[in-house]
């Protein structure tokens, strides 16, 4: 995917950077990613989409509104071909998006998108919905494969309590994993069932952080697990992804954003010291997460 | 020797009003040429530059709507924003008849409005005023003034006090 800095994107709209900053804040578009040195990188097929929709459009909105539906054409591609069953299709119309964004970008905003429209069309207990989310499941994991290698010496450990390898918390938790590798640090996915063995795998990753994703485990069974984690790695912040909103309420606990791209970039920022988390409560403990039973905390 | 009356040029009524440009959000012209050619105004950078008769175009601060012949609200200038109490990025897209509609009772046809912007879209018909309000509200009224403009082609509706 081609990116441009804000000076040549504002050069192809023959505008200036500022006004190509006022359009993101008043419009939200184009929507630029950041650099590692936090600059604003364009994407090209949205730059060209919206220098063509501004000879056509008779405001800004309009062209804007135009250049978005150009955009999101990507994803009634893939709704189609996976609405067919045309698996290389569907393979086409991801490489088509990647053409216009970054990988996290296509996966929130076409990837992901469809398979709910699949959802929502079939029923998550359709065939075609198990063949739409094993397609996902496996794009993910091949684009997981080609991601570059870590970068951060931070290890991340995803605890999956989704429950079913199908199910729309699965396919958002490995678009996480892929979003946190391609971040730049190391993330391992373990099912939260999984308790023999643990502390080797602990020993061996040294995870600084803990994400518990899905709601599909019961709260006992995450409980005995994240305090595993603990007991073999230390007192490592554990935060929540997808695990219901009552849940965040009633214990107080650290709540990831619920899209991948947003999730990761926390989790990026708390190991870098941050605070993006901005309802994290700075004495929240690992406890929180495991409920009472009988006046007594689960061990 | 009979006097003869002086011969002079007089202005033809039938001749078009010369074309202006200005700037669909904020209605300023273009400061030079150049920016007159560009696509994005020069001075706010939040709208389009396009074009439109003299006696159409809004002056000082008058504001407007831009409207596509399907009569969808198209752009909307900082003052109309202001005037109507919403944003362009909120109503982009949404038909003209929710925030305006006709108001003048003594008027013909009561979709006289509808009709202009159509005619005005398609690049023909003379400049027409229309007394509207904002739809919904009444006791307040506006003078619609409605012609063409653009590139690509579009209504301009102007609105002034009655």
């Amino acid at each position: 995917m081609r990116t441009l800095k804000t000076s040549e994107a504002a050069a192809v709209l023959n505008v200036s950077p500022n006004t190509l900053r006022a359009w993101e804040r008043r419009f939200g578009y184009p929507k630029p990613q950041r650099s590692p040195g936090k600059h604003r990188l364009y994407t090209h097929g949205e730059i060209a989409a919206l220098r063509d929709a501004l000879q056509e459009g008779l405001s800004i909105s309009s062209a804007i509104s135009r250049a978005r539906e150009s955009v999101a054409a990507d994803t009634h591609v893939l709704v189609g071909a996976l609405a067919a069953y045309e698996l290389e299709r569907a393979d086409a119309a991801m490489e088509g998006a990647l053409a216009l964004r970054s990988v996290e970008r296509s996966v929130e905003e076409v990837l992901l998108p469809s398979i709910d429209e699949i959802a929502d069309r079939h029923g998550v207990d359709s065939a075609p919905w198990a063949l739409a989310a094993r397609w996902a499941g496996e794009w993910l994991l091949r684009a997981q494969r080609l991601a570059p290698p870590p970068n951060r010496h931070a290890s991340v450990l995803l605890g999956d309590a989704t429950g079913d390898d199908l199910s729309l918390d699965a396919l958002a938790l490995r678009a996480l994993q892929l979003c946190v590798t391609r971040a730049g640090m190391r993330a391992i996915a373990l099912p939260v069932r999984s308790l023999a063995g643990l502390s080797d795998v602990i020993s061996a990753f040294s995870p600084r952080i803990v994400v518990i994703a899905g709601g599909e485990a019961a709260d006992d069974t995450v409980a005995r697990w994240a305090y595993r984690v603990r007991a073999s790695g230390g007192a490592v912040p554990v935060l929540l992804f997808r695990r219901g909103g009552d849940r965040t309420r009633a214990t107080g606990a650290r709540y990831l954003a619920s899209t991948s791209t947003q999730a990761s970039l926390q989790l990026a920022d708390l190991l870098d010291g941050g605070s993006r988390i901005s309802e994290l409560d700075e004495d929240t403990e690992l406890d929180d997460l495991i409920p009472a039973r009988d006046g007594r905390r689960l061990a | 020797m009979p006097s003869r009356p002086d011969l002079r040029v007089v202005p033809d009524p039938g001749a078009p009003s010369p074309r202006v440009s200005f700037c669909g959000h904020c209605g300023q012209a273009p400061p030079t040429p150049m920016a007159s050619r560009a696509r994005v105004c020069a001075l706010c950078g939040l709208g389009v530059v396009i074009g439109a008769a003299q006696d159409v175009a809004p002056v000082a601060g008058e504001p407007f709507l831009i409207v596509d012949r399907q009569l969808k609200v198209c752009g909307l200038s900082r003052s109309c924003e202001e005037l109507l109490a919403i944003e362009e990025p909120e109503i982009v897209h949404r038909h003209v008849r929710e925030f305006l509609e006709p108001a003048d009772a003594e008027a013909g046809a009561a979709d006289g409005l509808v009709q202009a912007i159509v005619e005005s879209a398609d690049g023909f018909g003379p400049p027409r005023s229309i007394v509207v309000r904002p739809a919904g509200e009444y006791g307040v009224r506006y003078t619609a003034r409605v012609g063409s403009c653009g590139p690509p082609e579009g209504a301009l509706v102007v609105l002034s006090s009655v």
